[in-house]
């Protein structure tokens, strides 16, 4: 007849075994898929599950061994999984750890320093420049724009150099700004069908859009 | 001796119950690949619904001028979009005449400071004719991933009818890494 400690011993084996392969594999546990043929993942994990094994085998006899005839209990073996790494790692903030405004601001500060420095970096071609700025102009002008339903702005100022332009646009209405910059963007698509686009509202009420929009490559 | 045989039966059983439950090859699937119906798209003003009607499989822009639709883009909020990494298929068929449609995604912009665009236009499609076109290696803004909504306006010429997208994301979906 199997004794009740041995039971015990069996149950705890069994416990550390199940443990021992999530800590290994860091996952929640899966049917196996060794009879499609094993990768070299597989085997490497077999072979982590056999050591993890005799540490078991191990630790249950050094269990064993502490125990005198009779003695009553038995102490789990202290077991600290490391910590999983859960889902994908990210930048950024998640919920409950959004930016004030003051640190978008900065962050959105230090882009535009980045993406100016290196537009003034990037090399002239006067032949691309001149027609893709004259692209942009004329994709702005009053009356193309009216075609589509969309407004003139009040200032536009553009510069190309040889793969990314900078345009920046003011409006006295942000929708109305939101809606040219729309119609811009798809307009020019062909030519430049990457941008970044920084918004920036004036202390005046006045709504200004800095655009960098490139071929991306 | 009983002891010793009980303890290695029990590491045998714990060993069988690992082996048992080794991941699956199959759930490190390298795309994750998405589809959004048209039917999802909204009319982007001046547009009107009454422009753009949906069709039981698309939406259609009936009238004799460029309309704009705006559809949501249903994108992992903890996956980085990295150059290379997702390519973005817009589905499309023209009516009685040639025509065109140009779409372009918009990414991040209200709580994080910058937006990112990423546009393309079809070719000029045949009357009666169907097609698709892609846009491209597309990322999200600089700062990492953008928790905000992506975006994607289309702007149908005379006649186009938009019926969906379908995108890919080159990424492991199971969480990992």
């Amino acid at each position: 007849m199997i004794k009740p400690p041995n039971l015990i011993i069996a149950g705890i084996a069994l416990l550390v075994g199940v443990l021992a392969t999530l800590t290994l594999t860091g996952s929640r546990p899966a049917l196996s898929t060794l009879w499609s043929g094993a990768s070299d993942d597989t085997n490497e994990k077999l072979a982590e599950l056999g050591h993890t094994q005799q540490e078991i085998l191990r630790r249950l006899e050094g269990l064993e061994s502490s125990r005198g005839p009779g003695a009553e209990g038995i102490g789990m073996a202290r077991f600290t999984p490391s910590s999983a790494s859960g889902g994908r790692s990210r930048s950024g903030n998640g919920p409950g750890g959004m930016l004030t405004a003051a640190q978008i601001q900065a962050q959105t500060d230090e882009a535009i320093l980045k993406r100016e420095n290196a537009f003034v970096s990037e090399p002239l071609s006067s032949a691309w420049a001149g027609r893709t700025e004259h692209l942009i102009r004329q994709t702005m002008d009053k009356n193309a724009l009216a075609k589509e339903g969309a407004v003139a702005p009040q200032a536009l100022d553009t510069e190309c150099h040889s793969q990314t332009c900078r345009i920046s646009m003011s409006y006295a209405d942000g929708m109305q700004a939101d809606f040219a910059k729309v119609v811009m963007l798809q307009q020019i698509t062909e030519s430049l069908p990457k941008a970044e686009i920084f918004e920036q509202p004036k202390p005046d009420g006045t709504f200004s859009y800095l655009i960098y929009a490139s071929t991306g490559r | 001796m009983k002891q010793h045989t009980i303890t290695a039966l029990a590491g045998a059983l714990a060993l069988a119950a690992g082996l048992t439950l080794i991941p699956s090859q199959e759930a490190r699937a390298a795309w994750d690949y998405k589809g959004i119906s048209a039917t999802e798209c909204q009319p982007f003003l001046p547009t009107t619904y009454a422009d753009v009607p949906f069709k039981n499989n698309a939406i259609i822009n009936t009238t004799g001028v460029n309309q704009r639709v705006i559809c949501p883009v249903n994108k992992d909020a903890q996956t980085n979009w990295t150059a290379g990494m997702v390519t973005f298929y817009a589905y499309i068929k023209a009516g009685s005449s040639a025509g065109k449609v140009s779409c372009t995604l918009y990414g991040g912009g209200t709580a994080f400071g910058s937006q990112v665009s990423y546009g393309a236009t079809s070719d000029l499609i045949a009357a009666g004719s169907s097609s698709n076109f892609a846009i491209p290696n597309i990322e999200d803004p600089s700062g990492g991933a953008t928790l905000e909504g992506w975006n994607v306006l289309c702007t149908l010429n005379a006649g186009m009818a938009l019926s969906g997208f379908w995108w890919g994301e080159d990424f492991d979906t199971d969480g990992d890494n």
